[in-house]
């Protein structure tokens, strides 16, 4: 990471910004200056608001002022034609609020992230809206492209906190109803929960239409299970506890973990929906990349 | 085989492999709490990854028990052995050691260097080297006691005066008595060491060494007494020696040469040898012989004719001329005794009864005289019954013996003179044929001299005959040739024989297959007197077996000319004169009381002086018990009235000395039991075996190596369970991960 607006792509960089704005700006300037220097420069001109001009395109379309700065035409787009409508989904669950090191939880992993991509939406006019969830919907607000309806997102970002049970299922097919057109809606979660209804009620979404990103967010330890000696490991959600030898469970922990995220990857796939695999020791990029790579799908 | 352990307090040490276990249990850490979200990914797969850690855990654990229990053992030391605990070299020791001092030890490697100076190097080694409050017992096998205890260092001094020889004694009672001696002793280690070539003729194979029991049993399980034997044999046994000599003659004649019959045995490869015939001090002949490897021969040496010297004593040696690694059997030495010719009177009533005995004693006058070179030993006459008391009656050329061969009668007064000339020392010999009558053979004066009694005549069918069997082989007229005679007497047919009633005190020397005695003796008790044997079938045959005074075929075998001539010697008292014996040999020598010999100076091979010995007047027989030096022995009896007789006598080595063929592990097992004993092949082999049985064998090293194996087997399987997290560890420390 050469440029040094890329440094905000590490959780450990940026839990140190505290205002959520700040964070979403550092994250988004950091991906993008790291993506022109990148293979995937091409996203960049796919990002601004003008394309190439080609055969066929209205030549009053096109921008005479960037051809003065370039020597090459360009063609405004139409903004009709490229919003896509953007729902952040935050899962509230007590998991959620887990981490190990005392850095990030999942959590602040999660609002982080949807703060970044809530930036980058905003900054290319498509709508974005936000609803947080546990056993229901308990937040929402409607997409909007406005630059203030950003301010919106981050200050209710900013105050949910994950606490109690979840139930993925249900919340989602309430936000089914809620979300009527066909919009890209990106989930927060750590999937700590019954795979099945959760695979259902992810195909009632695509059956509606609309494109689905999932962020599957566990927490640096879980992910690692960095554990020694024997240790009394404790669900706060159910409030189950088992003592092992953490040594000696290692591997296969490890093992399960890796079947538990490939079984996802694998039903997800099926159902045409994009699985990114996160932790909170991951640089933001992978997740940002993940939603653009969607984007473009959908533009 | 015992186990036992050279530090024994450390052994304790084993049961710090506990100490992981009480380290589980005592330190056994309070479970960190830790919230854990992903519970559910972990219980899913609890059951089998709890018991896959428990065969872990346990594999560690008793990895580790094993090290701990390893190192223990290590440090204790542990080692096998057949014998109590105790290992350390300062131990006192009842020690005895056997020294073999048989002429056999004189073997001599290429360094000169004879076995017995190397078994008292290595004896006097054992002794340097043990405690001194040991007891050391030192025993000669030629002198197989029980011996006082001595110091280490007395013991020293007295090995170094040990020697061979020549009258030596199977090991067995020595080492039999080497037991008695440590079992005495209150020294807590007993040990016998046996120094020995373990030649065939060192030990009685068959017979087992018996090992006395402690009678404190729990004593003599803690200290058992251990047996070590070193066996000190040539590698490469070579031997070229001469043993077995003897005459092929029953007595030497004055004027006339002499047979001398001896072994040459050969061990190694074939090769010729120079003998020389050494007589009176002079060398008389020499003869070169071939010699096949590994093998026996005999041979024969003529002496030129003897004369009658001082009493007819001469003494000579036959001398391999060439050295070889064991000397004393290079020379055979020999006596003799040259007597004038044995006057005997063969009394028949007809010329065919005298023939075959006289052909057989004096072949010579058989044949006119002719020179036939042989022998001539005996001088017969032939004579009728009437001629005999006139004959006895005679001082000079008085004959010795007398044999009556199928006499039809024998007057009273014939029977007086044999009765005072059998008193006298003549030899009689009476053969009862078909002319013999009954009556002249059972009267009151017959009776005085004869053996047993005639009863009737056995008459056999002629296609049936029975023949004589069972001589006495113990008695001097069997004992030469004694298994040939055996087998060749079995093949003389008898037609006819006189049945007789043996008198007592008569012994009976052959028998007919059917039973009866076929020859019997008679001997008076008294200073000097004569011998009687009675034949119960004839000295002579007729042409065919159906004439009715045709008794048997006996002059037809050679085994005829042998004892007649054997007997003849035997009846003039000269057969068993004693001149040549092996060393250790108890010798009779038989003289005339009536010369009043009144101390004998007995004088052996060397410049040590002759030994004097007083003589009973009474007694009639010199004893020499135990010659042990080999060589020419003389003897010189003297009395009053310049009475004077000198003879003689050689001494040669035992003929089993010669013989270096090594005893069989099976032979040592018989004699000493399998786990008996200890064999070692030299000094060294010997340590290693004293150190095997004092500390055993170690298993230091073994129980090292595999403390080594174990280690890694520890390592291995905690780095295999647990080097993960080293990785993972790393991992989180730098913010990355496994999917980064």
């Amino acid at each position: 990471m050469a440029n040094p607006a890329e440094k905000f792509l590490k959780p450990e960089v940026i839990r140190n910004v505290t205002r959520l704005d700040l964070r979403a700006k550092f994250i988004v300037e950091g991906f993008l200056s790291g993506l022109h220097a990148s293979p995937f420069q091409g996203f960049s001109v796919e990002f601004s608001e003008h394309r190439k001009y080609s055969p066929g395109d209205n030549i009053s379309d096109i921008d005479w002022s960037v051809f003065a700065k370039t020597d090459r035409f360009y063609i405004k787009r139409y903004q009709a034609e490229t919003n896509l409508t953007g729902y952040l989904l935050m899962d509230l669950s007590a998991s959620m609020g887990y981490t190990y090191r005392q850095e990030l939880t999942k959590f602040e992993y999660a609002i982080s992230l949807a703060a970044a991509l809530g930036y980058l939406m905003v900054q290319q006019q498509d709508p974005v809206g936000l609803i947080a969830f546990d056993e229901k919907v308990r937040e929402s607000l409607p997409p909007k492209s406005r630059k203030t309806h950003l301010a919106n997102i981050l200050s209710v970002l900013a105050r949910l906190q994950p606490s109690g049970k979840t139930d993925i299922p249900a919340s989602i097919r309430q936000i089914a109803q809620m979300v009527k057109h066909r919009s890209l809606i990106m989930i927060f979660t750590d999937l700590l929960a019954d795979s099945d209804p959760i695979l259902k009620a992810i195909h009632r979404l695509r059956h509606s239409g609309h494109e689905v990103i999932i962020f599957h967010i566990l927490d640096e330890a879980e992910a690692l299970f960095p554990f020694d000696g024997t240790v009394e490991l404790e669900d706060n959600e159910t409030g189950e506890s088992i003592t092992v030898d953490a040594l000696g469970v290692r591997a296969d922990y490890l093992e399960a973990v890796e079947e538990f995220r490939s079984q996802y990857k694998k039903d997800f796939f099926r159902a045409r929906v994009d699985y990114v695999p996160l932790h909170t020791g991951m640089a933001f990029d992978k997740a940002l990349m993940g939603y653009l790579l969607s984007r473009q799908r959908k533009g | 085989m015992n186990l036992s352990v050279v530090h024994l307090g450390l052994i304790a040490g084993v049961a710090l492999a506990a100490i992981p276990v009480i380290l589980h249990m005592v330190m056994r850490q309070k479970p960190k709490h830790i919230i854990f979200p992903a519970l559910r990914l972990l219980k899913a797969r609890q059951k089998q990854t709890t018991r896959r850690l428990r065969i872990r855990q346990w594999a560690l654990l008793l990895s580790r028990m094993a090290i701990i229990a390893l190192m223990a053992l290590c440090l204790a030391r542990p080692t096998c052995n057949t014998t109590a605990p105790l290992g350390e070299s300062n131990v006192p020791t009842a020690m005895a050691i056997v020294v073999d001092t048989s002429l056999s030890m004189q073997w001599t490697d290429a360094r000169n260097r004879d076995r017995l100076t190397e078994a008292k190097a290595i004896a006097s080694k054992l002794v340097r080297e043990t405690p001194i409050s040991s007891q050391v017992f030192l025993i000669d096998s030629a002198e197989p006691i029980e011996t006082p205890p001595m110091s280490p260092a007395s013991a020293e001094g007295r090995i170094k005066s040990l020697e061979l020889k020549a009258a030596n004694r199977p090991l067995n009672s020595a080492i039999e008595a080497a037991y008695k001696s440590v079992m005495k002793s209150d020294r807590p280690r007993r040990e016998v060491f046996v120094l020995t070539d373990l030649t065939t003729n060192s030990l009685e194979s068959e017979k087992p060494v018996s090992r006395p029991q402690n009678a404190d049993a729990d004593k003599e399980k803690a200290s058992p007494v251990q047996l070590y034997l070193l066996r000190l044999n040539p590698p490469e046994p070579l031997n070229v020696g001469l043993r077995n000599l003897s005459f092929d003659a029953a007595a030497a004649v004055v004027g006339e040469p002499l047979d001398i019959k001896l072994e040459i045995t050969n061990q190694g490869p074939a090769t010729t040898r120079i003998l020389e015939l050494w007589v009176d001090g002079r060398k008389r002949e020499q003869k070169a012989f071939e010699l096949s490897a590994n093998a026996d021969q005999e041979i024969i040496f003529r002496t030129p004719p003897l004369d009658a010297g001082r009493d007819g004593l001469h003494q000579g040696e036959i001398r391999i001329r060439d050295d070889d690694p064991m000397p004393f059997d290079n020379i055979a030495n020999f006596t003799v005794m040259v007597r004038p010719p044995i006057r005997v009177l063969i009394v028949t009533d007809l010329e065919q009864d005298a023939l075959f005995l006289s052909e057989a004693l004096d072949p010579v006058k058989g044949n006119n005289n002719a020179n036939l070179g042989v022998s001539q030993p005996f001088r017969v006459e032939v004579l009728r019954v009437s001629q005999v008391e006139d004959r006895l009656r005679r001082e000079k050329d008085r004959p010795q013996a007398v044999i009556f061969n199928n006499v039809a009668q024998i007057p009273d007064s014939l029977w007086t003179q044999l009765n005072l000339s059998v008193r006298s020392g003549l030899g009689v010999a009476v053969a009862i044929g078909d002319r013999s009558k009954p009556d002249s053979y059972s009267g009151p004066l017959a009776k005085q001299l004869l053996p047993a009694d005639p009863i009737n005549r056995v008459d056999l069918k002629s296609d049936e005959p029975l023949e004589l069997t069972k001589p006495d082989v113990s008695h001097p007229i069997f004992a030469q040739y004694a298994e040939e005679l055996r087998t060749e007497l079995t093949q003389v047919p008898i037609f006819r024989y006189e049945k007789m009633a043996r008198i007592e005190g008569a012994r009976e020397l052959l028998q007919i297959s059917d039973g009866q005695p076929a020859l019997l003796e008679r001997v008076f008790d008294a200073a000097v007197s004569g011998r009687v044997l009675m034949w119960t079938t004839p000295l002579s045959r007729r042409p065919s077996s159906n004439d009715t005074s045709a008794w048997n075929d006996f002059p037809r075998s050679w085994a005829f000319v042998q004892v007649v001539n054997r007997m003849t010697a035997y009846l003039a008292d000269t057969a068993d004169d004693p001149t040549v014996v092996e060393a250790g040999t108890d010798l009779t020598f038989p003289f005339d009381p009536s010369k009043g010999f009144n101390s004998a100076l007995v004088k052996g091979p060397g410049d040590r002086p002759g030994d004097r010995r007083p003589i009973d007047p009474k007694d009639s027989r010199l004893i020499i018990t135990n010659p042990d030096l080999i060589g020419h022995w003389g003897i010189a009896l003297s009395g009053p009235n310049n009475a004077a007789r000198s003879t003689g006598f050689s001494v040669n080595p035992p003929a089993a000395e010669s013989q270096l063929r090594i005893l069989t592990p099976d032979q040592l097992n018989t004699v000493f039991g399998k786990d008996g004993y200890a064999l070692a092949q030299d000094p060294d082999s010997l340590e290693k075996a004293v150190g095997l049985a004092r500390v055993g064998v170690e298993f230091f090293p073994w129980l090292m190596l595999l403390l080594l194996i174990v280690l890694t087997v520890e390592n291995y399987l905690a780095n295999k369970f647990y080097g993960q997290l080293g990785d993972a560890g790393a991992m989180v420390a730098k913010g990355q991960g496994a999917n980064a």
